[in-house]
C-alpha cells in the first residue's frame, strides 16, 4: 500500500461509520416547497366617502312630532340631521317624553296638531290606547315614520367605566317594542340584520341597496342607500329598497331580495329597519344625505285630515274669530278669548276679532242656532237641518228677523227646544247641545260653534280650549257635544239610525229613565268594581250604583280603591254584582273568583272576561250584540225572543269570554240571551242563569255592563235584582 | 540437491506484526474512531412537536418562537409538529407565531396537528404548517376579527394633544377600515397558504363559520384527518427520518428558563395567563379595546 493512500483510507474508514449511523437513521433529506412571502399580500381596505347634500326645501310650517315616551334607544345627536332638515323646511318639532321635555303632554295630545309623527328605536311596546291613536292619525292623513335598529335593543346599565360586553353581545331585542306599532299598520320587523360579504360599504353588514322604488318621492334623485345593520322588513306595504341575491339576513337563510324599508298605509307609513341611516356621520355616506332631505320633505308635507278635535291645529294661517249673534262683541266671548288666544299662540297662530272674515284668512264663526245665518250654508251642505223652538213671534208670523225665516218651526220640539236634525244621524233637541261644523277647502278653513244662547257659547268655547271632546259626539265634519253631560235621544229617529256613544263611552243614565219594576224586593246589594286588572277602560259598576241606589241598600267596592275583598267581607249582603266591565281576566283573579263563589249570597258575574278562561273551550271573541233567547225568564222581562240589543264599542276591545253552547244542556242554566249575528261565534250564550246545588242563583253575562244602551241597562239591573233576590 | 538461483529477487516477508499494526492503524482505528464519532456527532434525529394550546397572547408567541429557536438549535430536530388548541386571541401575537413557523418551514418541516380548536388565530397559527392535520370533530376556521373601539372624544381645552388621533390612535370609520385589512390579511393568507387545495370562496369563508375537521377537510382548509402520531409520522418522513425520538419542545423551553421538573410541577398562574383569558368559572374576559383574532362567544366585560 502507496503511503499516500493510508490517510485517504483512514477517513474513509473513519467516515464510513458516521454516513451508516445517519443513512440508519434518515434516508432523505427535506427539500422545502415554495412557502408564501407574507410580502406578497395585498390588502386594500377602501374608505368611505362622504357627501353632504344641499336641497332647497319649501317652507311648509308643518308640525312634526318625535316620540322619545318610549326609552328610545337613541344618542343625544342622533336626531340631529334629521332635525336639521326639518327646521330649514320650517317645522315646527315636538318632543313627547325625553329627559328636558313637558312630561305633561301625552302622544295622543301631540298627536292633535301634528302632521307627522317619528317613532325611533323604541324599546317600550305601545299601549292599545297609542296604538288607537297613532293609527286614527294615520288614518286622518298624518305621517309616520318608524325606525328601530339591530344595534339599538333595549338600553343597559352601564357600569361607569365599563362596558358590559355580554349584555352588548347578548342584548334583549327592541324588536316587540315596534313591532307594537308596525303590525298595525301590517309590518313585520325581523329580529335579524342584513349583510352582504360580496359588495359592501367597508363592512359586511354595511349593505349598499341599488334596488329602490322607483316611483316614490322618497327615494327620487338616489342611486343607492347605505344601510347599516338594518332588519329586514314584511308585510304589506311596498319595498322603498330591495337587497339583491347577495344580501342576506342571519337568520332566514337562503332569503334573497329583503327589503330594509317599507312604505305601507298609501305611502303614509314608513318603516325603517335601521336608524343609523340618518345619524351622523353616516348620513353621509352614498346617497343617504339625499334620502334624509326627501324624508324631511316627507314628513314636512301635510296630508292630514283635521277635526274638531284637533282645534286649534286645524287652522293654517290667521284666524278672524266671527260673532254672528250680535253686532257688538260679547263681553264674555273677550273674558274667554284670553285662553282662546293663549291656546292659539301656544299652535304658533293668531286669532283676531272681525266683523266679517277676511277672504285669505281663516275663520272661526260664533253664533247661536237662531243666529246661524252666516254659517247656513256650513250648516246646509253639512246636511243639518236646524229648527227653532216655536216662539211667539213665530207662530204668529211677526218674527221680523233674517234667521227665523230661514228656519223651519214646524218640527220643533214638543217640550218647547229646538232641534238639530242631521242626516244619517238623528234629531238632537238643541238645548244643552254645542253644534262644531268644520269646513276645510283649499283657500280656507270655516269653523263654526252654534250653540242654544251666549251662556252656552261660552261651555262649548271652553270645550275647544280645554280639548274636552268626552261628552261630544264626531259624525263626518260635524261634531255634537252635550254642555250638560249628556245627549238627548229624540224618539222619532229614522230607521237605521245607529245609537251613538259618546266617543264610544255611553251617556250617564238619564234619571227619568230609572223606573223599577212594581214588585222589587228590598234587598243589600254589593257591587264589586273589579278594575284592579290588566288591559281595561272602564266597568259598569257607576252604572249599576245611579240605577239601583235609590231602590235598594247598595255597597260599591272598587277593586282599584279599596283592594280585593275577602269572604268576610262579603257576608251580610243579598246580592253581589261582579263586574269587570271590560278588563282582561289574569289569573290572580282565579282566586278572587273562588273567593265570590264561596259567598252564600245570590250573584251575578258581568264583564267581557268575568270569569276564568278555564272554563271556556273556545278563545275570547268579539261580542258586538245579544239575541233574546228566553222571554219568559224574568232576566228577559219586557224583551221579546229574538229582539237585538246592539252594545256599544268596548273602550279597550278585549275581547269578551265565549259561553260554551252545551251550557244549556244543564237543566239548572238557562240561556236567556246568546250572542248576536254581528257578535263572533254567533248563538253561543251571552248571558245564562242557574242556581248551583246549594241555591245559590248565579247569573254569568259575557260583556261589559256599560255596552249597553241606557234604557236596556235598566232594564236587564231591576230584572237581574228581581230575580236574583226572589229567593 | 544443488542450490538453484531463483530468477526474482526474494522478496522480505513482512513482518506479521507491522502488519498488523498498519490494519489497526488505518482501517480499525479510523473504524473505531468513525463508530465513536458517530455516535457523538450524528445523534438520533428527533421531531419537535411546538405546543399552541392557550389564547393567543405575547407570552404564548414568545414562547412558541423559543420552541423554534430550540428545533433549529438541537442538532437532533429534524422536523417539527405544531400541536394546536387554541380559540385564538390578540391579532399581532398570532401574526408573530405564524411568521416565526413560516421561517422555520424553510428549514424544515413543519406539519400541524390540530385538537379540538383551532379557530380564528388558532387556524391562523396552523397555516403556516403544511400538511395540517385535524380530527374528524375539531373545530377549523372562523376566519375573520373582530374589535371594539371607545367612542370617538370630542376636542375641548383640557385635554390638548399634538394630533387629532394622538389619544385613540384610529376612529370609528379607521378602526372598521383596520378591520376590514386584516380580514383581508387573513383570506389571503389562506388562498395563499391552501393554494388550489382549498374549495371555498373568500366570500364564504368571511363568513366567519366554524366547520368540523370533516368539513374542513372537505373544504380544503386541512389536509388529513389523523391523530398526532400520524402527523409526527408524516413530518418524519418529509424528513426523510426512518428511527427518530419525539422531543417535546415547550417541555425542554420550560425546563431550560425554570428549572428541571418546573413544567409538570407548574408555575404560578399568574405567570402564564393572558390578562384577557377567560375566567374559568364565569367564562368571561377583560379584554382591552384592540382588535382579536379570537373565537369566544362567551365574552364578559372590557375595560
Amino acid at each position: 500500500m502507496k503511503t499516500k493512500l493510508k490517510p485517504i483510507l483512514f477517513f474513509v474508514f473513519l467516515a464510513i461509520p458516521l454516513l451508516a449511523r445517519q443513512l440508519w437513521y434518515q434516508y432523505s433529506w427535506y427539500r422545502p416547497a415554495a412557502v408564501p412571502d407574507v410580502h406578497d399580500i395585498v390588502v386594500k381596505a377602501p374608505a368611505s366617502s362622504f357627501t353632504a347634500v344641499e336641497d332647497e326645501p319649501t317652507q311648509v310650517g308643518s308640525r312634526v312630532v318625535i316620540d322619545l315616551s318610549h326609552d328610545h334607544n337613541l344618542a343625544l345627536d342622533d336626531l340631529v340631521p334629521l332635525r336639521d332638515r326639518l327646521a330649514v323646511r320650517g317645522v315646527t318639532v315636538i318632543t313627547v317624553g325625553g329627559s328636558y321635555e313637558d312630561k305633561s303632554l301625552s302622544l295622543a295630545d301631540a298627536l292633535r296638531g301634528a302632521t307627522s309623527l317619528v317613532v325611533l328605536a323604541p324599546t317600550i311596546s305601545y299601549t292599545s290606547e297609542e296604538r288607537l291613536a297613532i293609527v286614527e292619525f294615520v288614518h286622518d292623513g298624518g305621517k309616520l315614520l318608524l325606525g328601530a335598529d339591530p344595534t339599538r335593543p333595549l338600553k343597559q346599565e352601564e357600569e361607569e367605566g365599563f362596558l358590559d360586553l355580554y349584555s352588548v353581545m347578548f342584548p334583549t331585542s327592541a324588536v316587540p317594542a315596534i313591532n307594537s306599532l308596525a303590525n298595525e299598520f301590517g309590518m313585520v320587523y325581523f329580529e335579524d340584520y342584513l349583510y352582504n360579504l360580496s359588495e359592501n360599504e367597508g363592512n359586511y353588514r354595511n349593505v349598499r341597496f341599488s334596488q329602490l322604488h322607483q316611483k316614490s318621492e322618497l327615494t327620487k334623485g338616489l342611486d343607492s342607500l347605505v344601510f347599516y345593520a338594518a332588519h329586514s322588513l314584511q308585510g304589506a306595504g311596498e319595498p322603498l329598497a330591495l337587497g339583491d341575491d347577495n344580501t342576506l339576513s342571519n337568520i332566514r337563510t337562503g332569503e334573497t331580495s329583503l327589503s330594509p324599508a317599507l312604505l305601507a298605509a298609501d305611502g303614509r307609513v314608513v318603516a325603517l329597519g335601521d336608524i343609523t341611516v340618518v345619524t351622523p356621520l353616516y348620513h353621509l355616506l352614498g346617497d343617504n344625505d339625499r334620502f334624509l332631505a326627501n324624508l324631511a320633505d316627507w314628513l314636512a308635507e301635510t296630508s292630514r285630515q283635521w277635526d274638531v278635535r284637533d282645534f286649534p291645529y286645524l287652522f293654517a294661517g290667521p284666524v278672524d274669530l266671527v260673532q254672528t249673534f250680535q253686532q257688538h262683541i260679547d263681553p264674555a266671548l273677550i273674558a274667554s278669548s284670553v285662553s282662546l288666544r293663549e291656546k292659539f299662540s301656544d299652535a304658533g297662530l293668531t286669532i283676531d276679532y272681525r266683523q266679517k272674515a277676511l277672504p285669505e284668512h281663516d275663520v272661526l264663526y260664533m253664533g247661536t242656532y237662531e243666529s246661524h245665518a252666516p254659517v247656513k250654508s256650513l250648516v246646509a251642505s253639512a246636511g243639518i237641518t236646524l229648527t227653532l223652538p216655536l216662539t211667539d213671534a213665530m207662530r204668529t208670523g211677526t218674527d221680523s228677523r233674517e234667521e227665523a225665516a230661514d228656519l223651519d218651526p214646524s218640527g220643533a220640539d214638543d217640550t218647547g227646544s229646538g232641534i238639530i236634525a242631521i242626516a244619517g244621524l238623528g234629531k238632537f233637541i238643541q238645548e244643552g247641545m254645542a253644534l262644531f261644523l268644520l269646513d276645510q277647502t283649499v283657500e280656507r278653513t270655516t269653523l263654526a260653534i252654534l250653540t242654544e244662547d251666549r251662556d252656552a257659547l261660552m261651555d262649548a268655547v271652553a270645550i275647544l280650549i280645554f280639548s274636552d271632546f268626552q261628552n261630544c259626539l264626531h259624525y263626518e265634519s260635524v261634531t255634537l257635544c252635550a254642555l250638560d253631560a249628556s245627549i238627548g235621544y229624540q224618539d222619532g229617529k229614522e230607521e237605521g239610525d245607529e245609537e251613538p256613544g259618546i266617543d264610544g263611552e255611553h251617556n250617564e243614565i238619564d234619571p227619568d229613565l230609572i223606573v223599577p219594576p212594581g214588585n222589587t224586593t228590598q234587598g243589600k246589594i254589593l257591587i264589586f268594581s273589579d278594575d284592579g286588572r290588566p288591559e281595561g277602560e272602564r266597568t259598569g259598576a257607576d252604572e249599576f250604583m245611579a240605577i239601583l241606589q235609590d231602590f235598594y241598600e247598595v255597597t260599591l267596592w272598587v277593586a282599584s280603591v279599596d283592594g280585593v275583598p275577602d269572604i268576610a267581607d262579603l257576608e251580610g249582603y243579598d246580592v253581589i254584582v261582579v263586574d269587570s266591565g271590560d278588563y282582561a281576566f289574569d289569573d290572580e283573579n282565579v282566586e278572587l273568583f273562588g273567593v265570590f263563589l264561596s259567598s252564600p249570597a245570590n250573584k251575578i258575574f258581568i264583564g267581557e272576561q268575568a270569569f276564568p278562561p278555564f272554563f271556556f273551550t273556545e278563545m275570547p271573541a268579539a261580542i258586538d250584540d245579544l239575541v233574546v233567547q228566553e222571554e219568559d225568564h224574568p232576566i228577559a222581562g219586557g224583551f221579546s225572543n229574538g229582539d237585538i240589543l246592539k252594545l256599544a264599542e268596548s273602550l279597550s276591545q278585549v275581547p269578551a269570554m265565549v259561553i260554551d253552547s252545551n251550557d244549556d244542556q244543564d237543566e239548572n242554566v238557562q240561556v236567556i240571551f246568546s250572542r248576536g249575528p254581528d257578535s263572533e261565534h254567533a248563538g253561543n250564550p251571552a248571558v245564562v242563569a242557574g242556581e248551583d246545588e246549594q241555591g245559590v242563583r248565579i247569573v254569568m253575562a259575557g260583556f261589559a255592563f256599560y255596552r249597553l244602551a241606557p234604557e236596556i241597562q235598566v232594564k236587564f239591573a231591576f230584572n237581574v235584582m228581581e230575580w236574583l233576590l226572589e229567593n | 540437491m544443488s542450490n538453484t538461483q531463483l530468477p526474482y529477487p526474494q522478496v522480505p516477508t513482512a513482518n506479521p506484526l507491522k502488519r498488523l499494526g498498519g490494519f489497526l492503524l488505518w482501517v480499525v482505528v479510523p473504524l473505531a474512531l468513525g463508530i465513536y464519532l458517530a455516535y457523538s456527532l450524528v445523534p438520533k434525529p428527533a421531531v419537535g412537536i411546538i405546543r399552541i394550546n392557550s389564547d393567543i397572547w405575547f407570552l404564548t408567541a414568545h414562547f412558541v418562537n423559543m420552541e423554534i429557536e430550540e428545533a433549529r438549535k438541537d442538532p437532533r430536530i429534524k422536523a417539527v409538529i405544531v400541536q394546536i388548541d387554541s380559540p385564538g386571541g390578540e391579532v399581532t401575537a398570532t401574526q408573530e407565531m405564524y411568521l416565526g413557523l413560516q421561517s422555520l418551514r424553510r428549514e424544515m418541516p413543519v406539519v400541524g396537528s390540530i385538537d379540538s380548536v383551532a379557530a380564528s388565530g388558532g387556524f391562523f397559527a396552523a397555516l403556516a404548517t403544511d400538511p395540517v392535520y385535524a380530527k374528524p370533530s375539531s373545530t377549523i376556521g372562523n376566519v375573520g376579527v373582530w374589535g371594539y373601539f371607545p367612542d370617538d372624544l370630542g376636542v375641548n381645552d383640557v385635554i390638548l394633544a399634538s394630533g387629532p388621533f394622538k389619544l385613540t390612535a384610529s376612529n370609528k370609520q379607521e378602526f372598521l377600515r383596520e378591520i376590514e385589512s386584516v380580514k383581508q390579511e387573513f383570506l389571503q393568507t389562506v388562498v395563499r397558504q391552501r393554494g388550489d387545495r382549498l374549495k371555498i370562496t373568500t366570500v364564504d369563508l368571511s363568513q366567519g363559520l366554524a366547520y368540523h375537521g370533516r368539513e374542513a377537510m372537505n373544504l380544503g382548509l386541512i389536509d388529513r384527518l389523523g391523530s398526532q402520531s400520524e402527523a409526527i409520522e408524516a413530518a418524519a418522513k418529509l424528513a426523510g427520518l426512518r428511527k427518530y425520538d419525539v422531543i417535546d419542545l415547550e417541555v425542554v423551553v420550560y425546563e431550560k428558563m425554570y428549572g428541571e421538573g418546573s413544567y409538570y410541577a407548574g408555575l404560578p398562574a399568574e405567570s402564564r395567563e393572558w390578562v384577557g383569558r377567560a375566567d374559568p368559572l364565569t367564562g368571561k374576559r377583560t379584554l382591552p379595546p384592540g382588535l382579536y383574532l379570537l373565537y369566544d362567544v362567551r365574552l364578559g366585560s372590557v375595560r
